[in-house]
This record gives structure tokens, C-alpha cells and sequence, in this order.
């Protein structure tokens, strides 16, 4: 039959913004396809390798299951992980109810202290703690002959350190309340205890779910803290470094690293369900709860609060005075010795290092998340390959930063790889780290994109602007806010991060938390505290500085949105 | 329409499985002002889309000005596009935005200003350049997004429900300003809407979609008066449909009742249905002379300016829906429970057929 005819040949015209896009879609490929998925793609295949590369299949799987030493780190790691899960969505949900939904005093003050902990690295906590508690301690008399070398140790450093996270997740659950149905309960005579059992708890249950996900993911997988104050203690994460660096077995790191990497990818899969159900859970019509003063209630809290903050406090000042007294405990005189890090390899270079990572990565981070932000979310065509570079840009999420590490390590040390003149490069360490965080800052931009409106895009090309001038012109100063949160985020965690870099500094790059574990691997712990304040200084000074610039570029690009309230 | 300045052929759209817009066709004349009417869901949007670029038909061509634009993207196409939500780039002030794509074509400052100036002037938005979106109202917003639109003189200009955001008084007022602007320039206008009122006022012809199909295109009072299809009848006003049989030349029966219409297109014996407007019923007394169809009145309802009577015809039971003017002498309408009879004059009376 000729009235069949073919299906005609879509001559789809692209115009220059159609090509860029593609352009940067398919340098994204290339971008994640060697910042992450050959690194980890590596990782695992050695896993199936013996020491010499020849393939054995599961042969170390068996070797690893058949090590009861082994094993036992798997039990113990789980044990600190769901232990500190327990005590911090505790003590940080009471702190972000008190927060959010208490008529306490000084609400503000709580706020900036309980994020202030962001500022220091975990590792510094854990050195605090050993100060506090260790075999010189203070208060070591409190743990009734326990040791804080241990799980005790684990549990605690790990509890101060995913604490501020937890309280900043759970602070929005909370925030994100409906008055209204507070007014009806109360209208239906519904006592206090019933309200928050049916009204409160529902509305941040994804919110407790996500925390506990979260703590439950950074403590299993987290290097620093266990490698300073777990003593004999072993868990994954430094089982992995003791079979890379210690006995040089690349095969059977990576059949830990596979071991750690499954409940971290099962944990990231219920954490995408889960956020997914959330959708639309607050109508565009609630009305934001306000909460009433309550005389008991209120002083309850402020008591609590009070309470960890002086914790908070205690650790920060503690890390501190033992960074500037000559011989805790015995000579208690000011000195400024112990930052002259007189220890081999280990200097203020590390500290310098440190902060030009910092700076580059999010820098570079920022540039890199906004952009593929915006080709996820924004243009018309080539939809599957931009679906594409949204799932890889959710897989790092899922990878625990040591793996992550071994995984580059591996990569760059294969002889076949051209990109070998990487290894020891500050380069490698801001792109591992830049990957590491990807997950989060990318969601962030696409958070920020989605609340524009979505035919900007539409109407910029109706009026013949390009996508170019338009991103710079509307798009970056609109999302001025969630890039300037973005830049600060991957400041604050690339100075702070030990995990990723542990396996890729070289001898003129090791960062400032490296030096940390150096300092403490050689028993000089003042030293090691020194080096964890400079972090915490360098944080304060450009969290402050930030805070300053961002007020003044928010003043420029937000204007708009002060007129919309006023008028 | 010897030369049309859009002309859509065949095109559909498809989203997976589900069919957004099937072979649509019909033409556009330059400087007309045409309404793409339908519930939603019917395609009205995603036709305009196509016609922008912002969606690539499956199959099927466009042509504009003698062009065809099938395939280009939407910065290769010559048009002017207003959104519901008007879409203004909030951190740019009034002037910016309507700017925005006069900048980009390389025109001289001053230039640029006194453009800018007449297209505020044009709707009404005179002195307001400064202004941050944010502080106008949503009418004064989407003016705006109209002087943005009309900035480069596109050919043609593109409006998705642009006032279905608004409250009803404003509405009302931008829809004569729209048209008035519009006839001034004389610039081809397509405006996606689901409101038949705002389709009746501003349209100089109306494409009624329903399901992806075009259902009828015509002036207003040709969808009014002479809907082709049962949706169109049902869609547009109210319609009142009775179930029937063709009887002979010049009648068809309703139950016991003959209702007189024109059946030269019927055949004897055809199932129909016999739509007929409540404006175009009589209520009259029963047992008064002339033909009547005996029906008992079951709910009066005033509507403003006039009553609508819910009757039931007396044999069958099929409901009708009539409106009757308040009369000067204020002659109190028949209460419910009143028996009455309803007049239906021969010429008012449409069929189509009945389905199996």
C-alpha cells in the first residue's frame, strides 16, 4: 500500500545553545567517567585479583570471611554505627524541638553553637576527648576504670561530631510544620503527649529516617575519628588503611572497601526512597506553626540546651589549652611550641596546603554543580543522557570517602593510565575530594534551579538571548544564595576531610588533618591538637569572612526580594 | 485565506503511549486573533507549544510566513511568548526585563530606553521602569511580560492562559487591553485559555480542542450557534440534549412528542440526539394554543438577569434546562411542581447522532 508512508526524518535544527549543552553533557561524561566510575570500577575488580593482578575471582572474599579478626570488625563497626545513631538522633531531635518549637530565651545563640562543631574536624574532637578522658585525663576517673580508647571513644567523638548535622536536618523536619493542625487538635481538646505522637512525629518521620541515615552512614564509614581514639578497637574503615598502608595487600583493601560500600549503597538506596515519598507533604496553604510560651517546658529546655552547649564548648576548649600548655598534665604554662611541628614531614606547608585545596575545591566544585545542575534541570533536549547525569551525579552519595580514596589510589598507580603524573598532585586531592561531595552540592543547585521558574529558559530564547548570557544574567544571581552555601560547605569539609586524601598526598601535599593523624601517630598529641586548631581558625576566620562578603552580595543580587516583603 | 500566515498540517504529538495532539490541522490568517479553547488535558497548550519550539511535534509540519519552521528551535522562530505564570526575571527591574532582548540585538542605549519607554506607555505601565517585579501587582505583571513579549515586534505573539491568574474584575479589563494593544499592532495572536467567556470576548476565531482533536474552528457565533460536534455544543454554554428518533421530513419524536426540525440530512427511523439551548426554550401555560411539551417544573434558580427553570418533560422524564428572562412587570416565575409546557421553535434545534 503506498498510502503507508515512512515515518518522516525529524530534522531536529540545534542552535549554538542546543550544541553547548550537548558539549557539556558529554564533558561531564568524561568528568565523572574519571573522577569516579574507573576509580571505583577498578577498586572492585581488584578485589578479584590476587597481589600480582591475576584474576581469582572471590577467593579473597573467602580468605576475608574465613579471618575471624577480620570479621569482628564488621560486628564492631555496625556496633558504633547504630550506637551513635541511637544517642544523636536523641539528643539532637530534643535540641531541634527546643529550637523550633520552645518560647526558650536565646534561640539564636543555641543555633550558631550548635553549629560550631561544623568548624572542627573530627579528629580534634576525639584528641579533646583523650584529653579529657584518656590515660592523662581529667575526668578519666568518670568512665569507672573503661577505657575511651574503644568503642566508648568511637561512640562519643562520633556523636559530637554527626551531631550538628543532624540537628540542621531535623530543624527543618520540624520547621516544616502546619499550624493548623496544632489549632484543630487543640480545638479537640487533644493533651500534649497525644498531639506529638499523631501530629508532630508523623510530620518529621522522613526527617528522622534521613538523620538516622545519615549518622548511621558517616560513623561506619568515617576514618579519622576511630583511627585516633579507637585504640585496639577495629572497624572497617581503618582495617582498609591497615591493609593499604600497613601491608601494602591492595586486594584485600578492596575487599574490605566492598564490604563497607554495600550497607553504605543499601543505606543511600532507602535514603532516595524514602526522600522521594516526601514530596508534598506541606500544602502550599499551611500556615507556619508559631509556638506559645510555656513557663516549665521553655526553662526545661534552656537547661538542656545550656547543658550541650557546655559539652560543645568543653571539647572546643579543651582541644585548645592543650594546644598551649608546655606538658599536660603536669606543666600547665602558656607555650606556643607545640605549632612549631618539629615531627618529620609535618609542618605549616600541610596547613598551607590545606587551605589551597579548600579554596580550589569549592571553587571549583561550586562551578561544577551549578553547571550540571542546570543541565539536569533546564534545557529541552537530549533527555536521557541528562537523566544519565543526574543518577551519576547521586552516585557518590553512596561511596564512604576511604573507598573512594583506594579507588583513585588504584586508578592512577595502574601502569596503563596516562594520568599517572596525577599521583601526589594537589590536583588528584581536590578532585577526589570535589567528587567525594558531589552528591550533596549538586542537589543543592538542583534544589535552587527548581524554584525558578521554568520558562525562564523558554523565554530568553523566544527573545533570541542566549543560554549564556541568560545563566549569568538571571540564573547565577537569582541562586546567589544556594552557591554561596555551596562554596562554604565544601570549604568547611575539604578542610576538615581526612578520608579521601589519606591514600592520594604526597610528600609536598599532605593536608593539615593528615598531619593531625601523623602528629598522633607519633604520640605527640599537643602537637596534633595544634595542627587541629589551625583548621578550626582557618574555618572560623573564613566562615566569618564568608558571612561578611555574603551579606554584601546578597545585598546586590537579592535586593529584589526585600521590595517583595515591603510592599 | 488564500496565503495564511500559520499554517499547522497534520501534526501530532505523542508522550509515550499517551497521544497529546492528533493530526491537527488548520490555517491562521495574518494579523488574526485566534483562541485555542478546550478543558484541560485537550492538547490547547501543547499545540502552542509546537508552534514555539518549546516541544517538537512527533509528526506533522508548521509553517509560518510561507516557512517552514517544523523542526527550528524556538531562537530560530519568530514569536513573542507570554507565560501564566509570567515569568519575569525577578532580580531584573521592569525595564530590564522588557529590555532583556532588545540588549541582546544590539541596539544603542538611548534606542533601547525609548523602546522601552512606548512599550510601558503602550500598556499603560508609564513611569513604573524602575520597579522590581515583585512590587507590582499581578495584572501590572503581566503587562509587563506583554511589553517583554512585544519588545523585538516578533510576527507573532504567543499567549498561554495569561489571565488565568488573575482575580475576575482584572481580568475582565486586561482582556479589552489585550485586544486593544493587540489590534493596534495588528500582530498575528494565539492565547491558549479553558474559558469559553474570555474566548467568546477576545477571539476573532476560536479552534475548540477536546482530547487532542481540533472539534470545530470558527468565529464565535458560528461554535455558539452552530456547534459541529456534541462536545463543542456541550462545551461551549449550556446545552440541553434530548434523546429522539428521526419521524419525518420536518420532525423528530421524543418519547410520545413530536419537536419540529430540519431532518434532510436523516434518514427515517435515525437515533439522534436533538440539542437545544435553555435561552431558546418557552415556558408556557399548559393548555395554552400552539405546540407544547407537556413538563412539570422541579427547581427554579436565579441567575442575576434571569431565571433558570429544571423541568421534566411528562413523558419520559428527560430533564431540560430553560432560561427565562425577568420580564419588566416582574411576572413571579412558575414555582416548582408547576405543571407546564415548553415550546422549542423548529430553527433552534440541532442534532447528532446518537451512539451504537
Amino acid at each position: 500500500m503506498s498510502a503507508v508512508a515512512l515515518p518522516a526524518l525529524r530534522r531536529v535544527v540545534r542552535d549554538r545553545d542546543d550544541w553547548l549543552v550537548l558539549g557539556l553533557i558529554l564533558a561531564f561524561g568524561v568528568f565523572f567517567l574519571v573522577a569516579l566510575v574507573l576509580p571505583v570500577g577498578i577498586m572492585l575488580s581488584r578485589s578479584l585479583q590476587d597481589t600480582a593482578g591475576n584474576f581469582v575471582g572471590l577467593a579473597n572474599y573467602r580468605t576475608y570471611f574465613a579471618t575471624p579478626a577480620l570479621l569482628q570488625s564488621i560486628a564492631n563497626s555496625f556496633f558504633v554505627a547504630a550506637l551513635s545513631t541511637l544517642i544523636v538522633v536523641v539528643l539532637a531531635f530534643i535540641y531541634a524541638y527546643a529550637l523550633t518549637r520552645s518560647h526558650m530565651p536565646f534561640r539564636t545563640f543555641f543555633k550558631v553553637i550548635a553549629f560550631v562543631p561544623l568548624l572542627m574536624p573530627g579528629l580534634l574532637k576525639a584528641i579533646a576527648l583523650v584529653y579529657w578522658f584518656g590515660n592523662q585525663g581529667v575526668l578519666k576517673s568518670a568512665l569507672f576504670g573503661a577505657s575511651i580508647y574503644g568503642p566508648i571513644g568511637i561512640v562519643s567523638a562520633s556523636v559530637l561530631w554527626t551531631f550538628p548535622h543532624a540537628v540542621m536536618i531535623l530543624s527543618t523536619a520540624l520547621l516544616m510544620s502546619d499550624a493548623r493542625l496544632y489549632e484543630s487538635a487543640e480545638a479537640l481538646k487533644t493533651s500534649r503527649l497525644r498531639t506529638f505522637r499523631l501530629v508532630t512525629l508523623p510530620a518529621v518521620r522522613y526527617g528522622l529516617i534521613s538523620t538516622a541515615i545519615f549518622v548511621f552512614i558517616q560513623v561506619l564509614t568515617d576514618f579519622g575519628i576511630p583511627k585516633v581514639i579507637g585504640g585496639g578497637y577495629n572497624v572497617l574503615a581503618t582495617d582498609i588503611y591497615k591493609e593499604v598502608v600497613g601491608q601494602q595487600n591492595f586486594a584485600m583493601g578492596a575487599v574490605v572497601s566492598v564490604v563497607l560500600l554495600i550497607p553504605a549503597v543499601a543505606a543511600f538506596i532507602i535514603d532516595r526512597i524514602v526522600t522521594g515519598r516526601q514530596v508534598a507533604q506541606l500544602s502550599a496553604r499551611a500556615v507556619p506553626y508559631a509556638p506559645k510560651p510555656s513557663p516549665a517546658f521553655d526553662r526545661a529546655m534552656l537547661i538542656y540546651c545550656s547543658v550541650i552547649t557546655v559539652l560543645t564548648l568543653a571539647v572546643i576548649g579543651m582541644a585548645q589549652f592543650a594546644a598551649v600548655v608546655k606538658f599536660w598534665p603536669y606543666n600547665l604554662q602558656f607555650t606556643l611550641a607545640h605549632y612549631s611541628f618539629d615531627v618529620e614531614g609535618v609542618g605549616w606547608d600541610n596547613f598551607g596546603n590545606s587551605l589551597i585545596l579548600a579554596f580550589s575545591v569549592a571553587t571549583l566544585g561550586c562551578v561544577l554543580s551549578f553547571v550540571s545542575a542546570y543541565l539536569v534541570e533546564k534545557p529541552r533536549h537530549d533527555q536521557k543522557a541528562r537523566q544519565v547525569l543526574h543518577m551519576v551525579a547521586l552516585i557518590p552519595m553512596a561511596i564512604p570517602g576511604l573507598v573512594l580514596g583506594l579507588g583513585y589510589l588504584l586508578f592512577v598507580n595502574s601502569p596503563s593510565n596516562p594520568l599517572g603524573f596525577l599521583y601526589g598532585t594537589l590536583a588528584l586531592l581536590a578532585l577526589s575530594t570535589v567528587s567525594h561531595y558531589y552528591t550533596v552540592i549538586h542537589l543543592t543547585a538542583i534544589t535552587a534551579l527548581k524554584q525558578m521558574d521554568r520558562e525562564f529558559e523558554s523565554v530568553a530564547a523566544s527573545l533570541k538571548v542566549s543560554l549564556v548570557k541568560s545563566f549569568f544574567r538571571v540564573t547565577v544571581p537569582v541562586c546567589a544564595p544556594a552557591i554561596l552555601d555551596i562554596w562554604i560547605y565544601l570549604f568547611l569539609n575539604s578542610m576538615t576531610t581526612v578520608s579521601a586524601a589519606i591514600f592520594l598526598y604526597g610528600i609536598h601535599t599532605k593536608l593539615a588533618s593528615i598531619a593531625v593523624i601523623h602528629l598522633d601517630e607519633a604520640g605527640r598529641l599537643a602537637s596534633a591538637a595544634a595542627m587541629g586548631m589551625l583548621i578550626v581558625y582557618a574555618c572560623v576566620v573564613v566562615r566569618l569572612v564568608h558571612v561578611f562578603v555574603s551579606s554584601r552580595v546578597l545585598l546586590r543580587t537579592q535586593r529584589w526580594r526585600a521590595t517583595a516583603s515591603a510592599s | 485565506m488564500d496565503q495564511p500566515y500559520i499554517e499547522v498540517r497534520g501534526v501530532s504529538k505523542r508522550f509515550g503511549t499517551f497521544s497529546a495532539l492528533k493530526e491537527v490541522s488548520f490555517r491562521i490568517a495574518r494579523g488574526e486573533f485566534v483562541c485555542f479553547l478546550g478543558p484541560s488535558g485537550c492538547g490547547k497548550t501543547t499545540l502552542l507549544r509546537c508552534i514555539a519550539g518549546l516541544e517538537l511535534q512527533s509528526e506533522g509540519s508548521i509553517i509560518q510566513g510561507g516557512v517552514d519552521i517544523s523542526w527550528l528551535p524556538p531562537s530560530q522562530r519568530d514569536f513573542g511568548i507570554v507565560f501564566q505564570s509570567y515569568a519575569l526575571f525577578p532580580n531584573l527591574s521592569v525595564a530590564e526585563n522588557v529590555g532583556f532582548g532588545l540588549v541582546n540585538a544590539g541596539e544603542k542605549a538611548a534606542a533601547i530606553r525609548a523602546r522601552v519607554t512606548e512599550l510601558l506607555e503602550l500598556v499603560g505601565l508609564g513611569g513604573q521602569e524602575d520597579k522590581y517585579p515583585a512590587q507590582l501587582s499581578g495584572g501590572q505583571q503581566q503587562r509587563v511580560a506583554l511589553a517583554r513579549a512585544l519588545a523585538p515586534s516578533p510576527g507573532l505573539l504567543l499567549l498561554d492562559e495569561p489571565l488565568s491568574a488573575l482575580d475576575a474584575k482584572v481580568r475582565a479589563r486586561l482582556r479589552r487591553e489585550i485586544r486593544e494593544v493587540q489590534t493596534r499592532l495588528g500582530v498575528t495572536t494565539i492565547m491558549v485559555t479553558h474559558d469559553q467567556e474570555e474566548a467568546q470576548t477576545m477571539a476573532d476565531r476560536i479552534v475548540v480542542m477536546n482530547e487532542g482533536r481540533v472539534e470545530q474552528v470558527g468565529t464565535p457565533a458560528q461554535v455558539y450557534d452552530e456547534p459541529s460536534t456534541p462536545f463543542v455544543a456541550d462545551f461551549i454554554g449550556v446545552m440541553n440534549f434530548l434523546e429522539a428518533r428521526v419521524d419525518g421530513p420536518d420532525s423528530v419524536r421524543v418519547g410520545a412528542n413530536a419537536i419540529a426540525a430540519d431532518t434532510r440530512a436523516w434518514t427515517r427511523g435515525a437515533q439522534v440526539n436533538c440539542a437545544v439551548r435553555p435561552e431558546d426554550i418557552s415556558v408556557i401555560e399548559r393548555g395554552s394554543p400552539g405546540e407544547g411539551l407537556p413538563a412539570t417544573v422541579t427547581e427554579a434558580e436565579s441567575l442575576g438577569a434571569f431565571v433558570r427553570l429544571y423541568l421534566r418533560l411528562d413523558d419520559g422524564g428527560a430533564e431540560l434546562r430553560a432560561d427565562v428572562q425577568k420580564t419588566a412587570a416582574g411576572r413571579p416565575h412558575p414555582p416548582a411542581g408547576q405543571a407546564v409546557a415548553v415550546h422549542i421553535p423548529p430553527g433552534r434545534v440541532r442534532l447528532y447522532p446518537r451512539g451504537g
